[in-house]
């Protein structure tokens, strides 16, 4: 026999008012006139050991009564008692997300998570077939062993920087002790309970008989400030030697300010203060051509992980152009101030990264990766050798002539460049190949500005041979002014370091989530040093720390890979209960109190509460009592007509 | 022990009415007379009647009527039986016995329940006019230590009124010694009468009995009224409560739950036991309860009166 609640047995002390009141306030009440006293003092004398014993056998009852109340209150079970019950199949699923890292009091709840777990491994038996199941790392198998060798792992789990997905771990879990074919099945969920570890709807899996205790006694309080949103450039990685800006969010529920700091190569680089929920700007670079890593921090609070964002960029030297400028002044002007810029670099036919192709020169020689901007002529006449170039490079679409003439303005444009005032007199339809509306062409392309009339002006693509760039207007001033404006330069710098190549790209990962590795890779440092060498699955599944990982061919470091913490696990608001029971479809028991949880595990050998039963004898004994206090002691018979002695004054007038 | 079955109280006879209601009515001589009136009036329509000496009128006999007064010259006319039925023409000396001590001046419920005291003084007034009526002669002694006020046995209507003087200026007070009035009653009682004793009878039992024995050895017979509160009978309902005697002053602590049935068998036992002591020597004795109508006690004096002839 067991209590589930047995601090409310506390509540017997109460059996000291019936005990108190028996002793020292008897009596000690009102004075009432009674001229038949002698009628009652001859009661008195005459039952005097009846009145005791009724007295006395009140007070039993009435203790009897607490107590049992008190009992019924403990929630008493019969049964095995602690530490044995039927052979069980159980799965503790230890939430050790990021969320778990928060320091509560002088511990984290990792800490609180694991000494709730020792209490399962404790109350199991060797009969028992237990596993541990860690939601923060969903690569890990489940790790099933002897129960010192499930109280170990459970010692050495510590927190990922990963989103523990509980909904899953539970229909892992579920599977898991299905197949077992023991009589019993429990999952122990050991977490802290996160509303965004139980996104995805209701658990899949047929639980069927199986029992989740669930432990909900973790702090509820859902402050906390992170940072999230990381940005860099606009989502272009710098050139060598060009600046750029690093955009990042401060999140969270306090208003108050937060210092911000941008660290390069373990330097500070720049810092500002923001208010909470802002985002925040802060220079980057300029830098040579090779790889740059960092992260910008904010200082840390109860759960700090969440407190940095790293980020990781292969910074490139200009890209290569080749352009044969001799048709068109104005570009020819451009790309040399680009390239004083350090925007540019000029580069042969067949080295160039990126081709200016007018009226489609050089399309057919560029080399396999190269991108093109193809720009038509003017002369009307030469369109149909820049479709045969375009055809012949791979290029889905063609050029042709448009009857209307006369200004139409831009309109709808993705361009991150002003084209504010850029006005079109002349150009050239721009058309899919083949099917004329061109389901496979527009597959493969994109519209990214248009004119005024829904035309498209200019195009982006890839083709079998490279990315390219249509312009539908000439660059000349009589097709259209933006040679004569601001806005060339910009958009030329735009459209040649897009395709600057593919490692400049700046790859941003979740801490949890595979890494897909470059060919070749051959190992992979983490964060903490530790060096995993590469399967030939060619992705890397074991990212519980967020920070940099560095990819490795041999001893030479070939790409940096930067991991970030899940932006749902700073969100600590905690799922309610009844939410929590209509997302599992099973017996469910919550458990708020780690002492209470040793009793709540293993309900297979609880047995049954008796708490109703104890309570039906407790309202027995108040029915004696109340039937005992209502009928009083038996008169005796036979008795004197003798009053009495009085007490202290005459027996009678 | 008497315990006179009582009917239903019917609308306008006061001497059926309940003691509270009857305390509205007025006075002593008010109260006293009408519940005569109605008492005498409910007698007419029983068989009760019949201890006169003096001649009043002819009845048809009936089955167990005494033979000796059958008219046999009425049944040579008429061929049927008839009694004759005589009036009293004995002059019965009556003396009523009142106790007025302290305790008599309590009542239980004060609001809805007159005291013992209230109830003695209407029911001796009214004893008193019923004698009177009769032909009797009537004395009164009131006592409680000792006796407070006498008046020397007398008939006639106007005494009536006499009577009606003392009891109206008596009040409750002091012990109760009954012993001590019944033993100088019998001194002064030379012939042989009725002694109505008016008491709640929380006395000294022994010495009481004794008294009421003597009165009877000297030939006289004596009805014993014992007033009780309802009160009395049944304890308050009062949880733990220190009682007290207004009397004596004696205390006593009780768990009322504890006690309260033992109390009630033993308020019986006391009841019984004054009945089994009285009965033997001839003393009449009849428990009458204060939220009873006085016509209870009326009624038991008429059966005493009855057998008096």
């Amino acid at each position: 026999m067991g209590l589930l609640n047995p601090l409310l047995l506390l509540a017997g002390a109460a059996v000291a008012v019936p005990l108190i009141l028996h002793l020292f306030h008897r009596h000690d009440t009102r004075r009432v006139a009674f001229p038949a006293l002698r009628y009652l003092q001859r009661t008195e004398k005459e039952h005097a050991r009846t009145i005791r014993f009724r007295q006395i056998l009140l007070l039993v009852l009435r203790i009897t009564a607490i107590l049992l109340l008190a009992l019924a209150a403990a929630r008493p079970f019969i049964g095995g008692g602690v530490g044995i019950h039927d052979p069980t199949a159980l799965v503790i699923i230890l939430d050790n997300s990021m969320s778990s890292g928060r320091v509560v009091g002088q511990g984290r709840t990792l800490d609180q998570l694991k000494g709730i777990a020792r209490r399962s491994v404790a109350r199991a038996s060797s009969e028992d077939r237990v596993w541990l199941l860690r939601a923060g790392e969903p690569w890990s198998v489940a790790l099933t062993g002897s129960l010192d060798d499930v109280g170990r792992w459970i010692e050495e789990t510590v927190v990922s920087g990963g989103r523990g997905d509980l909904l899953q771990s539970i229909e892992r879990a579920a599977a898991l002790v299905s197949g077992a074919g023991l009589r019993a099945a429990e999952i122990h969920v050991v977490s802290d309970l996160q509303r965004t570890a139980f996104l995805g709807g209701a658990v899949r899996a047929d639980l069927g008989a199986i029992t989740l205790v669930v432990y909900d006694g973790t702090d509820a309080d859902p402050v906390n400030r992170y940072l999230d949103g990381l940005l860099i450039g606009g989502g272009l990685p710098p050139l060598a030697n060009q600046r750029s800006q690093i955009t990042v969010r401060v999140s969270g529920g306090s208003d108050s300010l937060a210092p911000i700091r941008l660290v390069v190569e373990n330097r500070i680089r720049g810092a500002a203060i923001a208010p909470e929920g802002s985002h925040t700007l802060l220079p980057l670079g300029p830098f040579a051509a090779g790889p740059v890593s960092g992260y910008v921090e904010t200082d840390p609070d109860d759960l700090s992980m969440d407190d940095r964002q790293y980020f990781s960029l292969t910074v490139l030297p200009p890209p290569g152009v080749w352009a044969d400028t001799s048709q068109s002044f104005f570009l020819s002007r451009a790309l040399p101030v680009l390239e004083s810029a350090g925007r540019l670099r000029p580069a042969s036919l067949t080295e160039a990264d990126v081709l200016l192709a007018i009226g489609g020169a050089g399309l057919e020689s560029r080399r396999p990766g190269a991108a093109a901007i193809v720009v038509p002529y003017r002369d009307v006449t030469l369109l149909p050798a820049l479709n045969r170039r375009l055809a012949s490079s791979g290029i889905s679409w063609r050029f042709e002539p448009v009857e209307v003439r006369g200004e139409t303005p831009l309109g709808a444009s993705s361009v991150p460049i002003s084209l504010d005032g850029v006005r079109v007199f002349e150009h050239y339809r721009m058309v899919p190949r083949g099917t004329g509306g061109a389901d496979g062409a527009e597959a493969e392309a994109e519209v990214v500005v248009r004119l005024a009339t829904g035309e498209p002006w200019l195009v982006r693509g890839t083709s079998d041979r490279g990315p390219f760039f249509l312009v539908a207007s000439p660059l000349e001033p009589e097709a259209t002014n933006l040679p004569i404006t601001a806005s060339l330069l910009p958009l030329l710098e735009w459209m040649l370091s897009g395709w600057a190549g593919d490692g400049a790209s700046v790859p941003f990962l979740i801490a949890g989530e595979p890494i897909p590795l470059p060919e070749g890779a051959t190992g992979v440092q983490d964060p903490e040093g530790t060096l995993h060498p590469v399967d030939g699955t060619g992705v890397l599944r074991e990212t519980r720390l967020p920070g940099i990982y560095t990819v490795y061919r041999e001893d030479t470091p070939i790409a940096y890979v930067a991991l970030n913490t899940p932006s749902e696990e700073s969100l600590l608001e905690r799922i309610e209960a009844r939410e929590l029971r209509a997302l599992v479809d099973a017996p469910l028991s919550m458990v708020e109190d780690s002492t209470r949880w040793t009793r709540s595990v293993f309900a297979s050998g609880q047995g049954p509460e008796i708490w109703w039963q104890v309570l039906i004898m407790a309202l027995g004994v108040l029915v004696v009592e109340s039937l005992v206090a209502a009928t009083g002691p038996v008169r005796a018979r036979g008795s004197s007509m003798t009053p009495a002695p009085a007490h202290g004054g005459r027996a009678s007038s | 022990m008497s315990e006179l079955a009582y009917p239903a109280s019917p609308r306008g006879r006061p001497d059926l009415m309940d003691p509270a209601t009857l305390s509205q009515l007025g006075g002593v001589e008010l109260i006293a007379r009408q519940v005569v009136e109605g008492f005498i009036m409910g007698l007419h329509r029983s068989p009760h009647r019949g201890f006169s000496a003096e001649f009043a009128e002819l009845r048809a006999y009936q089955p167990g009527d005494d033979l000796r007064y059958i008219d046999w010259r009425m049944w040579a006319r008429s061929d049927r039986f008839y009694v004759k039925q005589f009036e009293e023409e004995t002059n019965l000396r009556a003396y009523l016995l009142v106790d007025v001590s302290a305790s008599m001046g309590w009542s239980s419920d004060p609001e809805t329940l007159p005291t013992k005291f209230w109830y003695a003084k209407h029911l001796a007034a009214s004893l008193a006019l019923i004698l009177l009526r009769q032909g009797d002669s009537v004395g009164l002694a009131a006592f409680h230590d000792e006796i407070v006020a006498r008046v020397a046995p007398r008939g006639g209507q106007l005494h009536w009124y006499e009577l009606l003087r003392h009891l109206t200026h008596l009040a409750p007070g002091g012990g109760t010694s009954a012993h001590t009035a019944l033993k100088e009653v019998a001194v002064r009682l030379r012939r042989r009468g009725l002694v109505v004793l008016l008491s709640d009878l929380l006395v000294d039992p022994d010495t009481t009995l004794t008294a009421l024995r003597f009165l009877r050895h000297r030939g006289h017979e004596v009805l014993v009224l014992h007033l009780i509160d309802p009160g009395e009978r049944e304890l308050p309902h009062t949880g733990d409560a220190r009682f007290f005697d207004p009397e004596t002053g004696d205390e006593l602590s009780v768990s009322v739950a504890d006690v309260r049935a033992a109390y009630r068998g033993a308020v019986v036992d006391a009841l019984n036991e004054w009945e089994r002591s009285l009965k033997p020597h001839g003393i009449d004795y009849v428990v009458v309860g204060t939220d009873t109508p006085l016509s209870r006690a009326l009624k038991a004096y008429l059966h005493k009166r009855e057998r008096l002839g």
